[in-house]
């Protein structure tokens, strides 16, 4: 695919929020990572949902959190899948460093696709243009990532 | 362990490439296919007294309505219609509702209906046609559109836990696509190359074209009744040796959910299949003749290959490079027909017709000695399933 810089999915999508969802949302529009923890037990989760599943308590907040995450997983697609020469972007999955091992769906951006390792370390940027995903750059230039890989890689 | 029920008809319309089916209808496909196998077992179609689907409704707004089939059919009662949860992964646990109905006396002649056609919704952007929704915006912000990606996320996690290579990957899709060319039932039967897949356009990385299945229309209808019927009647019965659907919490919606524990991320989903249905039958993978894997996409057709026990755990790209699958001096033949990948794509249930025809020893790629045969629903979201077959 070349050595384009990635970019974030586009057109972005539009988001539908409720009551359980709207507060990651709002964070993320002020730049901020936030996840939905029990209050009971203190545990994150991912997506929101009303129960605990490890307490099944109803109680929960959410807390806002460093940014800073690693790439678990990561796949490659053409903006336009029609046109050879298509932008490209980074649908991933995130471990927030500080979450438990929870994951989010992501766009990696700021990188080329030769850059990009499993287990590299990422920090959310802040609202970017149009996109409505949650985006995340590598923090460093990419190194060997091979000795983070494991349970949080 | 004594089978409680057995296949005894097989009916399959044509196999045509998305959209290609119309002027026909899906209704009148899903007739066709249900008469056709009950000529094949030697059973007037008005016999049939049961319904069990998969996928019921999930995909397709004008899904198969089994009273508008027993108005088209003359079928004067039923005791039984009902349908397997999720999508795909339900393919082969509908083997097993059917044997629930027929145990229970419910039903004496149970038909497995499926149906397809695609020209209105396409399955490859199936979560692109979703509205908005609290819980899909998590997956649709980032552009996480189609099923592929998401394969491709537990691939790329496969590859970076076990080294395993594109290379594993290709084989899968040229396997199957050999298969395929000597099935005249096969959509695709033009052979492929390592060039070919090398060549073919990446959708996401690290899948390329290659690595997705059809997009098909068609329909198939498989009956079952308890073995004390079955041997009446004009087929040689396959016998239901266990089916099971349903999986572990931990894999959960898989795709969609992106929190699979970490230790069965890169995974089919499987392993809990695996060991309650080769417990259920008293069989293990040794026992296996054929394996009918699932194949939307193929690299889950090799860790299918290990949590069904073909081989170890993260040992999958390997086996299969060193050609394990093949048809010809394959320790384990594997979607003989063609699979999902080349023959056609029914939602997943053609792997059940192909164990059944291995059994019955009438596969257009027949292998010597079947007696057992294993195929498989899903990975995807649960529940996920599997079905062995004996004679
Ligand atoms: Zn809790």
């Amino acid at each position: 695919m070349g050595a384009k810089t990635v970019e974030p999915f586009s057109p972005p999508a539009d988001i539908a929020a409720d009551e359980l969802t709207s507060p990651f949302w709002s964070a993320l529009n002020q730049g901020v990572l936030s996840l939905q923890t029990c209050a009971s037990c203190g545990k994150f989760r991912m997506p929101p949902s009303p129960y605990c599943p490890h307490c099944t308590s109803t109680q929960s907040s959410w807390r806002p959190l460093s940014g800073r995450a690693r790439l678990y997983t990561y796949t490659i697609s053409p903006i336009a899948p029609r046109d050879p020469d298509s932008p490209v972007y980074v649908p991933a999955l995130v471990t927030p460093l500080e979450a438990g091992g929870v994951r989010l769906f992501a766009n990696i951006v700021g990188c080329s696709p030769e850059d990009l390792q499993v287990g590299m370390e990422l920090e959310l940027m802040g609202p970017t243009g149009d996109s409505t995903a949650p985006l995340f750059r590598p923090t460093a230039p990419a190194r060997d990532a091979s000795a983070q890989a494991g349970s949080v890689g | 362990m004594t089978a409680r029920s057995a296949i005894v008809g097989i009916g399959t319309t044509t196999y045509y490439a998305r959209g290609q089916s119309w002027p026909r209808t899906l209704h009148e496909m899903a007739c066709e296919a249900i008469v056709l196998a009950a000529k094949d077992a030697g059973l007037p179609v008005q016999a049939i007294d049961g319904f069990a689907y998969f996928a019921a409704g999930a995909y397709s707004a004008d899904g198969v309505d089994t009273g508008r089939v027993m108005e088209s059919l003359g079928i004067k009662e039923i005791g039984f219609s009902a349908g397997v949860t999720g999508g795909g992964g339900g393919s082969a646990g509908a083997v097993g509702l059917a044997q629930a109905a027929i145990v229970n006396g419910d039903s004496k002649y149970v038909v497995v209906v499926q149906a397809l056609q695609q020209a209105k919704t396409r399955f490859g952007a199936a979560f692109a046609n979703m509205q908005p929704s609290p819980d899909n915006s998590f997956f649709r912000a980032p552009g996480l559109t189609a099923p592929g990606q998401f394969a491709a996320l537990i691939a790329r996690r496969h590859m970076h836990e076990y080294g395993t290579r594109r290379e594993a990957f290709a084989e899968v899709a040229i396997s199957s696509r050999l298969n395929a060319s000597t099935n005249p039932s096969a959509v695709m039967r033009q052979p492929i190359t390592l060039d070919d897949y090398f060549s073919a356009r990446m959708l996401a990385d690290p899948l390329c074209r290659l690595d997705y299945c059809l997009e098909s229309d068609g329909a198939v209808a498989i009956i079952l009744t308890s073995p004390e019927r079955a041997a009446d009647l004009a087929q040689k019965p396959v016998q239901v040796a266990a089916a099971v659907h349903g999986g572990a919490g931990e894999w959960g919606r898989a795709f969609m959910w992106g929190n699979t524990a970490d230790a069965v991320f890169a995974s089919s989903g499987h392993r809990w299949i695996a060991e309650r249905l080769y417990g259920k039958a008293g069989l293990g993978p040794r026992d296996v003749d054929v394996a009918l894997l699932y194949d939307h996409f193929s690299p889950l057709v090799v860790m299918q290959l290990e949590d069904f026990g073909f081989c170890p755990i993260g040992e999958g790209g390997p086996f299969v490079e060193q050609g394990s699958i093949r048809l010809k001096g394959g320790s384990i033949p594997v979607n003989t027909h063609g699979g999902n990948h080349s023959e056609a794509y029914i939602l997943g249930i053609t792997h059940v017709v192909e164990g059944a025809r291995q059994i019955r020893g009438t596969a257009a790629n027949q292998l010597a000695d079947v007696s057992v045969a294993l195929a498989t629903g899903g990975p995807g979201p649960l529940p996920l399933s599997a079905v062995l077959l004996t004679a």
